[in-house]
């Protein structure tokens, strides 16, 4: 008795939750939270984490592109590649190599396919987008394996390649 | 303070009448160590399933783990019920799989209808997540604990 009283009391509080904030609701489906409920993610995470652009990946007045590269696409990866780059010591560079899969605006797939078209990114270069090949190709090596999750704030492509900046 | 009072007395509960069988959700009640969980269940309308005949396995990932996911997703996912609901029911898969019927490199099919694979080592893990208590009987299924929350396609 005593234990159904009980569960039935944190049903109200788990509910109260998304009534009384109907307007919030919205606001989680942003890129990180997308990111968070994606399996096979986490080593992007980590990493946008580490270097503060998981937060900056909340702005709620800015839209992003995401290039997502999976956690086997890290690991495929050469490991001193791999672990230099989560080095505290090389902050500055991976966060280069997470600005060059970010770009401000939202890029959907209909931009991409049928076309080859250039994407600036937020660390000022280039990626190549080969929408004339399926899957999307980018920088002729890392395919788009899972286009378009959109969230609040953007979009996220899940890759199969890390993308290195030249 | 009402919820730790609560548990004591769940707690007490469950040692005062052993003969009364607990199910699923019970135990995890009474372990006060699955409070996320609970409450996303509750949040999600799916006690009455897992208190249900079943029987169901359940992979019951420690509040520890929920913890781990990213700053936000426990909030998110309490205001994004079906995305909440697909991911628990990934956790779940019909019928009584105690862990010496598992397999390395099985796929078995959850209510969500997406597989998690099993991998039976040095330790159990499904999806990458290990195995950390095995085999706690309900009445209706069996309980293993895992140390990360496992996410559907």
């Amino acid at each position: 008795m005593h234990r159904r009283h009980f569960l039935g009391g944190i049903a109200t509080l788990a509910a109260a939750g998304p009534l009384a904030t109907p307007a919030l609701a919205h606001h989680w489906t942003d890129i990180p939270y997308r990111l968070g409920v994606t399996p096979g993610l986490r080593i992007l995470v980590a990493g946008l984490q580490a270097t503060g652009q998981f937060e900056a990946l909340k702005a709620r007045d800015r839209r992003f592109t995401l290039f997502a590269p999976t956690d086997e696409a890290f690991r495929r990866l050469p490991a001193r590649t791999l672990n230099s780059l989560f080095e505290p010591a090389n902050r500055a560079r991976l966060e280069a190599v997470l600005a060059y899969h970010i770009a401000n605006g939202a890029v959907d797939s209909s931009q991409i396919v049928g076309r080859r078209v250039n994407i600036r990114m937020s660390d000022g270069n280039n990626v190549q987008a080969d929408g004339t090949r399926t899957p999307v190709l980018l920088n002729r090596s890392a395919r788009v394996i899972a286009a378009d999750s959109e969230g609040r704030n953007g979009i996220i492509h899940v890759i199969d390649a890390v993308l290195m900046p030249s | 303070m009402i919820r730790k009072t609560a548990l004591s007395l769940a707690a007490a509960a469950f040692v005062a009448t052993p003969a009364l069988a607990d199910d699923i959700v019970d135990i995890a009640v009474a372990a006060g160590s699955f409070n996320t969980l609970v409450a996303a269940v509750q949040a999600a309308g799916l006690v009455e399933t897992l208190k249900g005949e079943g029987p169901f396995t359940v992979f019951a990932p420690t509040d520890e783990a929920f913890a781990a996911l990213p700053a936000g997703t426990v909030e998110g996912l309490l205001n994004d019920i079906p995305t909440l609901t697909a991911i628990l029911t990934y956790h779940v898969i019909p019928g009584a799989v105690m862990s010496g019927d598992l397999t390395d490199g099985m796929m078995a099919a959850t209510v969500n209808g997406q597989s998690v694979t099993i991998g039976v080592g040095e330790t159990v893990t499904v999806d990458g997540a290990t195995v950390i208590a095995a085999d706690i009987e309900a009445s209706n299924g069996v309980i293993h604990v895992i140390d990360a929350v496992i996410l559907p396609q």
